[in-house]
């Protein structure tokens, strides 16, 4: 266990290390000078060289992406070239609300996802199981951007519920992380109904069924741990989406997460902002999919990890 | 050394009669207040104190160090508010009056400035302003290390500032520079500011500035909003106010929200007071509701169509004649900004001194026919495909636009393949697009300005600017826009104007597209907010509770 965690971690160093390198690559072929973007529009072209030289953009790229490196390997990620503050500030002082976003977006989608699924999978092919599913494709096909201004004129605008664009507090949270969570689930109920109904059709459930036990304890006991590992990868891939910053949402709230703060870079050409952005979806990449990995065994104690396996 | 005199009057004498900022049915919205004037709805009742108004503005600045940003919402916003100029520009008379500087002189040989300083004004955090501050705040803006770019670009030959002794300030010049004072009448640019406490907070200066201005910065809460809280200490209103001391509000939040729709629906929800710059689209939806005013004006700049004079098919003039008269310029300020601005026909928006009214006559007019017996009578003939062709050359030509302009960069190619030149837009966000401009790899390009002199001419087309993308390389334009920015006397740098104008349309240099009108939305509960210059003015406002 302990050498597969390792071992897991070695990976995630060479993931983030490709990472760096293919988005370093990737940034320097965008077309767009970020001194001319720095300096506006009247800069003159000796002004702009002279930035260039500051900024060390005139370098050759790998003795560009290895001070980049050493940096990196320091805690240092470099100094936004839009505000002049320190990169990891800016991301850190952004991800609280991301984050904010992101876990109580799921957290919905779970409340809702994983009942209704059940739900959907005990009634097959039943009026309310046609009924969820007609609402998870509906939901699933739905815009985000649509989807939040719609919750933003009937709950804000027209009943007064909540505020808009208002800041980050807890009732600031609610429409941007139940649009998103609403949407959200619609993939989890159909996860969970499909991977429900055919572990529902397995002999050790009928065999279940055939002692005599209730039909909540065969659900509980027998059938719903089955049903989370599916459901759990998706989670794990959602959350770490998320985390990165629900751009769309996060544009149409106003919510100020890393999403907003992301685009917002690649406008301006900020390569340490953006690189940074990456860096970060990166790592929560490697450690949501490294926990989701050991969740498994939570769930499913048949599932055990080996150096040997993890080779 | 001319004789000084007091400011009013040697000011009154360079009276920016000409400045033509056009005002389109400001007030009310309900249309039916007979009481509204020029961009000011003059309310019955006493001001109120007290309150804090919300503005959404869309977007986050970079830096408030108005010597680093590069960011409009900083530069033409909310440094107006925390900030003050050695003059002003009266929104309604449309002269420069008086306002750190009580008066000036100006050496004979026209190259150094002398500003006498108001004795009772202070920073809002209590000291008080002497010249040596304000002569070291532009000597900051001049050292390269502090990448003011844009803020020097606006003083250009500067060389230094001095301060002999508290109260005098003198501003030595290259050369004579006409536009100066304009320029010193931008509170962004032109203000003081407290250079021994930016040596020591650094950057983050640029998060809580402090001005002399009505209000004081107190917090940046990133990706969310800015606040202000009235500078108490603020006597320097001026005399267009009602208002001269403190405001009456107790703060401002700039809010930061991008999304037009969400500004709208903030708006109507009453989470936001004033949207700023909101477009003629969303804004347009307020003016019939007795809830909202909306307050309108001509942007002091100008949409237009660049062309690439690098490339030989440019350098004929009929090409160039030929795409002028081919652009219905009506047609797009219809579909593109739904009406909500008007056609160009001088290279110079209608809205900054110097405009030349007659251009609208020697401009060329709409004619589809015109255009094509232009590219006809010099040797452009259609060929199989329906496109221009002359000794082995096409036009086949491609557009380089911003991907908010994608409307207007459809139009023109529908009216430019009308005569046979077939146009591929390519549409790009905006650093690609500044990217392709600078590297002159366009032939068509839409381009945009905003400034508050007609000086921003040199900027855009002196063939030694960098503003010129056009490669525009014309010995007698270069001549009229040097001598149009030492020309003192007002009437002949008008007229000097007059000739740059026309020389470009003549020469179908640029084709000048619109002026599009700025709209500020405002919940009826704020009252007597006033619009001018294209700048938001807060110092009679009040809460109606």
């Amino acid at each position: 266990m302990k050498t597969y965690i390792l071992q897991r971690i070695f990976s995630g160093m060479i993931v983030m290390l490709g990472l760096s390198i293919f988005s370093f690559a990737l940034l320097h072929l965008i077309p767009g000078d970020p001194a001319q973007l720095m300096l506006g529009g009247k800069a003159t072209a000796e002004q702009i060289a002279n930035l260039r030289e500051q900024l060390g953009l005139n370098k050759p790229l790998p003795s560009q992406y290895f001070q980049y490196i050493q940096g990196l390997l320091t805690g240092d990620l470099g100094d936004s070239y839009k505000t002049g503050r320190p990169v990891l500030y800016e991301l850190l002082e952004r991800f609280p609300a991301t984050a904010k976003l992101a876990f109580t977006g799921t957290i919905i989608a779970i409340a809702l996802g994983i009942p209704l699924g059940i739900i959907a999978a005990r009634h097959k092919g039943g009026k309310l199981d046609r009924l969820l599913l007609a609402i998870a494709t509906v939901g699933f096909s739905l815009p985000t951007f649509w989807c939040g201004l719609l919750v933003i004129m009937v709950f804000a605008v027209k009943l007064g519920w909540f505020p808009i664009a208002g800041g980050t507090g807890w009732r600031d949270l609610i429409l941007p992380a139940f649009t998103l969570g609403v949407l959200q689930s619609t993939i989890i109920i159909r996860l969970t109904r499909s991977t429900m109904v055919e572990v529902l059709g397995n002999e050790y459930i009928r065999t279940a069924r055939a002692k005599g036990l209730n039909e909540s304890i065969i659900m509980v006991r027998h059938a719903f741990r089955n049903v989370m590992v599916p459901v759990v990868t998706v989670l794990g891939l959602q959350i770490a989406s998320l985390l990165g910053g629900a751009i769309i949402t996060e544009q149409v709230f106003n919510w100020p997460g890393i999403g907003t703060l992301s685009i917002e870079a690649i406008s301006n050409r900020d390569f340490p902002i953006i690189q940074g952005s990456i860096m970060l979806i990166g790592f929560v990449y490697v450690i949501v999919n490294l926990i989701v990995d050991l969740l498994y065994m939570l769930i499913d104690p048949r599932i055990q990890y080996s150096s040997k396996e993890a080779a | 050394m001319r004789k000084g005199n007091n400011l009013s009057k040697l000011l009154a004498g360079i009276l920016i009669t000409s400045l033509t900022t056009i005002t389109i049915g400001c007030g009310a919205s309900n249309g039916d207040n007979p009481q509204q004037s020029g961009t000011t709805t003059i309310t019955p009742g006493e001001p109120q104190k007290g309150g804090t108004v919300t503005i959404a503005v869309d977007g986050e600045p970079d830096t408030l160090d108005t010597h680093k940003t590069h960011t409009g919402i900083a530069s033409s916003l909310i440094a107006d508010f925390f900030g003050a100029s050695l003059l002003y520009l009266d929104p309604e008379t449309k002269t420069l009056q008086p306002s750190l500087a009580e008066s000036y002189t100006i050496s004979d040989d026209r190259k150094a400035w002398t500003f006498k300083l108001r004795k009772d004004v202070t920073f809002s955090d209590g000291t008080p302003l002497t010249a040596k501050i304000y002569s070291d705040t532009f000597n900051r803006m001049l050292e390269p290390e502090h990448l003011a770019a844009t803020a020097a670009s606006f003083y250009d030959g500067l060389s230094r500032a001095e301060a002999p002794d508290d109260e005098t300030l003198i501003l030595h010049f290259d050369r004579p520079s006409a536009p100066i004072l304009t320029y010193l009448s931008m509170p962004a640019y032109a203000q003081p500011m407290p250079v021994d406490l930016i040596k020591k907070t650094g950057d983050e200066y640029g998060r809580k500035p402090v001005g002399v201005g009505p209000w004081q910065v107190t917090e940046w809460k990133t990706g969310e909003s800015i606040a202000l809280v009235r500078n108490d200490g603020f006597n320097l209103g001026a005399a267009y106010y009602k208002n001269q001391k403190a405001p009456y509000l107790d703060g401002l939040i700039f809010r930061f929200i991008k999304d037009a729709q969400t500004v709208k629906a903030a708006l109507e929800s009453g989470s936001v007071d004033i949207a700023y710059n909101l477009n003629g689209k969303v804004a347009k939806s307020f003016r019939d509701n007795p809830k909202y005013q909306v307050l309108e004006e001509l942007n002091n700049g100008e949409v237009f169509l660049g062309m690439n004079l690098q490339d030989k098919r440019f350098q004929d003039p009929a090409v160039r004649r030929a795409i002028s008269y081919a652009i219905n310029k009506e047609a797009i300020v219809q579909a593109a900004l739904q009406g909500e601005g008007v056609a160009a026909h001088s290279p110079l928006a209608n809205s900054i001194f110097g405009f030349d009214p007659a251009s609208a006559d020697y401009d060329y007019k709409y004619n589809v026919e015109q255009a094509k017996k232009e590219l006809e009578n010099a040797g452009w003939t259609l060929n199989g495909e329906g496109v221009r062709e002359k000794d082995g050359q096409q036009l086949r030509v491609s557009l380089i636009i911003r991907e908010t302009r994608a409307l207007e960069g459809q139009l023109i190619q529908s009216m430019l393949a009308e005569i046979g030149i077939k146009v591929k837009n390519q549409q790009l966000e905006g650093g690609a697009y500044y990217d392709a401009a600078n590297k002159k790899t366009f032939d068509l390009i839409i381009g945009q300005y905003g400034d508050v002199d007609p000086d921003i001419l040199y900027y855009l087309f002196h063939s030694t600017q960098s503003g010129n993308k056009y490669s525009i390389n014309d010995a007698q334009l270069d001549d009229l826009l040097v001598k149009a920015r030492s020309t003192f006397e007002q009437d002949k740098r008008v007229a000097t104007y007059k000739d740059v104008q026309k020389l470009i349309i003549d020469q179908a240099y640029v084709v000048p597209l619109y002026v599009q009108i700025n709209f500020i939305v405002i919940n009826s509960k704020v009252k007597d907010v006033k619009y001018g210059n294209n700048a938001l003015m807060l110092n009679d406002a009040w809460i109606s509770k």
